[in-house]
């Protein structure tokens, strides 16, 4: 996704913000959508609209401390929301062993039929996976999941969590590592990895 | 399908339509609503607000990189001294006898020595910390600028209206209240000086006290009198704890005062701890060093560019 820039940038909605508060609704009609699936995806659908509130009135309350040369505002609150799930990790967890427990049950979402094979396979490595995720150190699980399912580039990664970007790039190597450690070694997935190079041109979005 | 591949497989969140979020959008129209509120009752801490947005995100960005492993702060928590043999405030605070009373009470010796000095209103008063610089019209209806690398100039408050100016924005009409650097009508006594920070801070909460004070100290131009009272009530405010310091990249020693809050980073005030003078203050992480030198300067000029 492109951010928007000049006047219609994000930054530009907070930076107005601060002589005129009413411009961060803005903020939240833009980006409440991808935090609230941030949340869903680590807590479920039932908690996540309560931590979307929190996120977004810290993010109203801590705005002063917005850069306003980054004109994409989602890094930012990426970071908070991540603060937020971390004072809820016993909610997380909750939603983890939910997940594990639910084994070989079909994902909600849909998925073309060509894919039905892959799918299959999939679902049967659900539980390894599950599990080695749960394992993971929670700073590599958040680069992972930040990459993997938000689709955050590394740079953003960096931002979100205030790490640099030779870190995050060094804790998704590793996270990833163990997670084909723990699901196996498979040939087929070795050749789809991105390159040395990708990974340190940060060509690869995920 | 590799692990990645594997991940994304895992997702069973569905897209939610904004109208599904109408409660958490709910609370924060309210927290928007209360702010603005405030704003309304206390103007100064609106202009505020926009003030610090170039200054805080220095301060982060300080404060994001400190991380050196050479970085050693010594955080040796002082003896508590004797409490304090003054009449204790009668306000909201009374029963409060803190810690760093005493070396507060230095500071304020210290700063009402200093020499006394009426601006003129057209005057400014300049700031600078590391990688920032402000110029504040001193009766704010004149034109000042803050410098954190880009320039920001702050429209002065003029009939009501100002024009409020962003890399972004442009400029834009706002309405206003003059937001003056220098307060005349700052207390002299301690006891008046806290219910002045409280009455400003729109709140007893001790971080919201905290950022009162140092928007006083560090965006304000203060009579020795009144900054003497502004230490000297700082010290008898509740949730203050005072720390002895060394700034990691310099090796100075510094006294710190910070006060309770929630949240990841502390905002420290800093003093001599020999001649008790401020040498600004400092945003870090919970658990990073305090880097030095802050670079504090401060003075009256006559025109936004000039230097004291």
């Amino acid at each position: 996704m492109s951010a928007r820039t000049g006047p219609d940038s994000d930054a530009a909605f907070v930076v107005k913000s601060l002589a005129s508060p009413s411009e961060f609704q803005e903020i939240f009609v833009r980006h409440a959508r991808t935090v609230n699936r941030y949340f869903a995806r680590r807590v479920g659908a039932d908690v996540a609209e309560e931590l979307v509130a929190e996120v977004f009135l810290a993010a109203f309350r801590i705005r002063d401390r917005y850069d306003p040369a980054r004109a994409d505002v989602r890094p930012w609150l990426f970071g908070i929301s991540s603060n937020v799930l971390a004072r809820h990790r016993r909610d997380e967890a909750r939603y983890w062993k939910m997940r594990a427990s639910l084994g070989t049950e079909p994902s909600e979402s849909l998925t073309p039929a060509d894919e039905a094979d892959e799918r299959v396979a999939a679902q049967a490595e659900r539980p390894r996976l599950i599990a080695a995720l749960r394992r993971l150190r929670k700073v590599d699980r958040e680069v992972l999941l930040l990459f993997a399912w938000e689709g955050l580039s590394y740079d953003e990664i960096a931002e979100a969590l205030g790490i640099p970007v030779g870190t995050v790039r060094s804790l998704l190597s590793r996270s990833r590592r163990q997670l084909r450690d723990a699901l196996g070694a498979d040939p087929r997935a070795e050749s789809a990895l991105p390159t040395l190079d990708e990974l340190l041109n940060g060509e690869v979005s995920g | 399908m590799n692990e990645i591949d594997e991940i994304r497989a895992l997702d069973c969140s569905r897209p939610v339509e904004l109208d599904d979020l109408d409660r958490a959008r709910d609370r924060l129209a309210a927290a928007i609503d209360a702010d603005t509120r405030r704003r309304r009752r206390h103007p100064r801490r609106a202009s505020r607000h926009a003030r610090l947005a170039g200054w805080t995100k220095r301060r982060l960005a300080i404060a994001s990189g400190v991380v050196a492993a050479v970085a050693v702060m010594l955080m040796v928590v002082l003896l508590p001294p004797p409490a304090p043999s003054r009449q204790a405030h009668t306000g909201p605070f009374a029963a409060v006898a803190i810690q760093p009373a005493a070396f507060l009470q230095k500071a304020a010796d210290a700063a009402r020595a200093d020499a006394d000095f009426v601006p003129r209103p057209d005057q400014f008063l300049y700031v600078q910390q590391t990688g920032y610089q402000a110029w504040i019209s001193m009766d704010g209806t004149h034109d000042g600028l803050v410098d954190n690398g880009d320039k920001i100039p702050t429209g002065g408050c003029r009939d009501g209206e100002q024009l409020v100016a962003g890399n972004y924005v442009g400029l834009r009409p706002q309405p206003c209240t003059p937001d003056p650097a220098y307060l005349a009508d700052a207390p002299i006594t301690p006891t008046s000086m806290i219910d002045y920070i409280v009455s400003h801070a729109g709140s007893t909460n001790p971080n919201s006290i905290g950022k009162e004070i140092i928007d006083i100290s560090e965006f304000h131009y203060l009579r020795p009198a009144a900054r003497a009272a502004l230490y000297d009530a700082a010290g008898r405010l509740p949730g203050i704890s005072m720390t002895a310091t060394t700034l990691s990249n310099s090796g100075k020693p510094a006294t710190a005062i910070t006060w309770a809050f929630n949240g990841e980073y502390r905002t420290v005030l800093l003093f001599d701890p020999a001649t008790y003078a401020y040498l600004g203050s400092v945003t870090a992480g919970v658990t990073d060093a305090l880097k030095g030198p802050l670079n504090y300067k401060t003075g009256v000029v006559d025109a936004v560019g000039d230097l004291p």
